[in-house]
C-alpha cells in the first residue's frame, strides 16, 4: 500500500506522493453479503489509478462510497483530506466525476450543458469540450438525448476535461462504448492526465482498455483487496508458467494462484520467480525443465490473479 | 408544468361556465341562496386540483433526478447540498405559488363579477387549503423521493398523507379560517423534513 508521503519509484522517475485519496478500514455489506472488509488504500497525486475487478466485487460501491452516496458500515474515505459526504464547495470544484453510464442532464444540448456547467467552475477550459464535440459532428443543438451511447461518453469526457479539476474518478468509463469510442475516450484520457499532471481514478472491468491507461492497479476481488502496485512493477514479476506432467505438485506447498491441469499440461500463476518455482517443483520430485515462463497483458494478469470463475 | 397550467385553465372555465348557466337558469337570488343558507360551495371542483398540481410538479421534477441518478451529478455541483435543494425546491416552489396565484386570482376576479364581497371572501377562505394542500403536496413529493431508502421513504409517505389529509378534514366553507398561521407553518414543517432526507441522501444512508 502507498502511504502519504512516501517515495515511490517508477519508470525512472522519483517522486514523494501526497495523496489525494486515502481511504481507511473501510467495510461494507449489502444485507449479509460482504463486499469488503477492512479495505485500505490511498491514491497519490499525479497517478493514474485502476481499480479492477470482476462484476459485483464492489469498484462502483468504492466510487459511491468515495463520493458520499453511501455511509460505509464502517470505516472513512477522504479526498483532499476532506471526509466523503461532507465535502466542502472548494473540494468539489477539484473533483471531477463520470458517473456509471455516462449520466448526464439528457435534456440539455451541448451548447445548454456546457454554458450550465461553465458557471460553476472557475478554471473551466471550454476548449477540450469543443474539441470533442467537433469529433463527434453533432449539432450544438442536439439533445444528449438523442445520442447514441457512444456519442454521450464524449459529451461526458468533455466534460469532466474542461473541468480542469485536479483529480478525474471515472466509474466504469466503458461501459457500453464500442471499441473505437472506448479508445477515443483512453487516449484522450491518457494524453489530457499525463499532459496536465492530474491525477484519475478509474474503474472499469474491461481491462485491456486500462493497459493503455493506468500507473497504478488496484484490483478487488470478491471480499478484499488483492493488490494494490504499479502496473509495470505487477507485470514484471507476475508470469503465467507451463508444464508437462502427468502428475500435479502439491500446490499448497508452492506459491502459486489458480492451478490448472487438464490432461498432462499444467498452468499456473504466480509472482514468485521462475528460480523459486523450479525449486519448489525439484524439492517436490519433478523435472521441471520444460517449465516454460510467459509473460502477460494486463488483462491475461488480472484473470491470473482473479480466476476465470 | 404547462400541461398542469391548462388542466387549471380548463377546470376554471368549466366552473364558471357551469355557475353562469345555472345564474340563467334558477337566477342568481336562488344561486345566492344556496350560497348563504344552505353554506355550499359553488367551485368545489376546484379541491383537489392543487393538490395534484403540486404532486405532479414534484414528482416531474424530481423522480427523473432520482431514477436517473442525476441527482448524484448534482449533487456533485461545486455547492453545499443545501444551496442547491434550496435552489431545485426554490424554483419549482416559485413556480407553483405563481401558477396558483394567478388560478386564486382569476377565480377572485371571477366570483368578484358574479357574488357580494362576503361570499368571495368567504369562498377565499375556503380554497386557501386547498392551495396550500397544493404547496405541502409539491414538498411532501420531494422529501419522499430525495429520501434514499424505501425503508423510510413508506412512512414518509404515510406521514405526509396524514398531514395533507388535515386540510381536506372539513367541507364546510372557510372551516380553516381559524388557522392560516398553522397552514403556513405546515409548509416550513415539510421544509425541515426535506433537510432531513437531504442530510440522509449526503451522507450516503442505504
Amino acid at each position: 500500500m502507498i502511504l502519504y508521503g512516501q517515495t515511490l519509484i517508477s519508470k525512472g522517475k522519483i517522486k514523494t506522493m501526497e495523496n489525494i485519496i486515502e481511504c481507511r478500514h473501510l467495510t461494507h455489506y449489502y444485507g449479509d453479503r460482504c463486499i469488503y472488509e477492512d479495505l485500505n488504500f490511498a491514491i497519490a497525486k499525479g497517478r493514474i489509478v485502476g481499480l479492477l475487478g470482476k462484476n459485483g466485487t464492489g469498484k462502483t460501491t468504492t466510487i459511491n462510497i468515495l463520493n458520499g452516496y453511501l455511509q460505509p458500515k464502517s470505516g472513512e474515505c477522504r479526498m483532499f483530506g476532506q471526509k466523503a459526504g461532507r465535502l466542502s464547495p472548494s473540494v468539489k470544484q477539484k473533483v471531477a466525476l463520470l458517473l456509471e453510464g455516462h449520466v448526464q442532464y439528457s435534456f440539455m444540448n451541448i451548447a445548454q450543458i456546457e454554458k450550465f456547467y461553465a458557471s460553476f467552475y472557475p478554471l473551466w477550459d471550454k476548449v477540450p469540450f469543443w474539441e470533442l464535440m467537433n469529433k463527434l459532428k453533432i449539432a450544438p443543438k442536439q439533445r444528449i438525448s438523442r445520442m447514441s451511447c457512444g456519442q454521450r461518453s464524449q459529451v461526458a469526457l468533455g466534460i469532466i476535461l474542461a473541468q480542469n479539476a485536479d483529480l478525474l474518478i471515472l466509474d466504469d468509463f466503458s461501459m457500453g462504448l464500442d471499441p473505437g469510442y472506448r479508445r477515443l475516450f483512453v487516449d484522450y484520457l491518457s494524453e489530457y492526465a499525463h499532459a496536465e499532471d492530474k491525477t484519475v481514478f478509474v474503474t472499469s472491468h474491461i481491462i485491456q482498455d486500462m493497459e493503455r491507461l493506468i500507473d497504478d492497479c488496484m484490483i478487488l476481488d470478491y471480499g478484499k483487496l488483492l493488490l494494490q502496485q504499479p502496473v509495470d512493477r505487477f507485470l514484471d514479476s507476475f508470469k503465467r508458467y507451463r508444464m508437462t506432467s502427468s502428475l500435479a505438485p502439491n500446490w499448497e506447498k508452492m506459491p502459486v494462484v489458480h492451478p490448472e491441469k487438464i490432461r498432462n499440461k499444467m498452468e499456473f500463476y504466480s509472482d514468485a520467480g521462475r528460480q523459486t518455482i523450479v525449486q519448489n517443483l525439484e524439492e517436490q520430485g519433478f523435472e521441471a525443465s520444460d517449465l516454460q515462463e510467459e509473460s502477460l497483458t494486463l488483462e491475461e494478469a488480472f484473470i491470473g490473479l482473479t480466476g476465470k470463475y | 408544468m404547462l400541461a398542469i397550467a391548462i388542466a387549471g385553465l380548463l377546470l376554471h372555465t368549466y366552473m364558471f361556465m357551469r355557475v353562469g348557466r345555472s345564474i340563467r337558469l334558477v337566477g342568481a337570488e336562488h344561486i345566492w341562496d344556496v350560497i348563504i343558507t344552505r353554506n355550499q360551495f359553488l367551485f368545489s371542483e376546484l379541491k383537489y386540483l392543487p393538490l395534484l398540481s403540486g404532486a405532479l410538479l414534484g414528482l416531474s421534477q424530481f423522480i427523473p433526478e432520482i431514477t436517473n441518478r442525476r441527482i448524484k451529478l448534482t449533487f456533485h455541483l461545486p455547492l453545499r447540498e443545501k444551496t442547491i435543494t434550496t435552489w431545485m425546491v426554490g424554483f419549482g416552489f416559485i413556480l407553483l405559488t405563481g401558477l396558483f396565484l394567478v388560478q386564486f386570482a382569476g377565480l377572485f376576479t371571477g366570483m368578484h363579477l358574479l357574488f357580494a364581497p362576503e361570499i368571495v371572501n368567504n369562498g377565499a377562505l375556503t380554497v386557501l387549503p386547498w392551495y396550500l394542500a397544493g404547496l405541502w403536496a409539491y414538498m411532501a413529493c420531494v422529501f419522499v423521493a430525495v429520501e434514499p431508502t424505501w425503508r423510510m421513504r413508506i412512512p414518509n409517505m404515510l406521514l405526509s398523507t396524514g398531514l395533507i389529509r388535515i386540510l381536506f378534514l372539513s367541507d364546510f366553507p372557510a372551516a380553516y379560517a381559524p388557522i392560516p398561521v398553522l397552514m403556513f407553518a405546515g409548509i416550513l414543517l415539510f421544509v425541515l423534513f426535506l433537510w432531513l432526507s437531504v442530510f440522509r441522501l449526503k451522507v450516503g444512508r442505504q
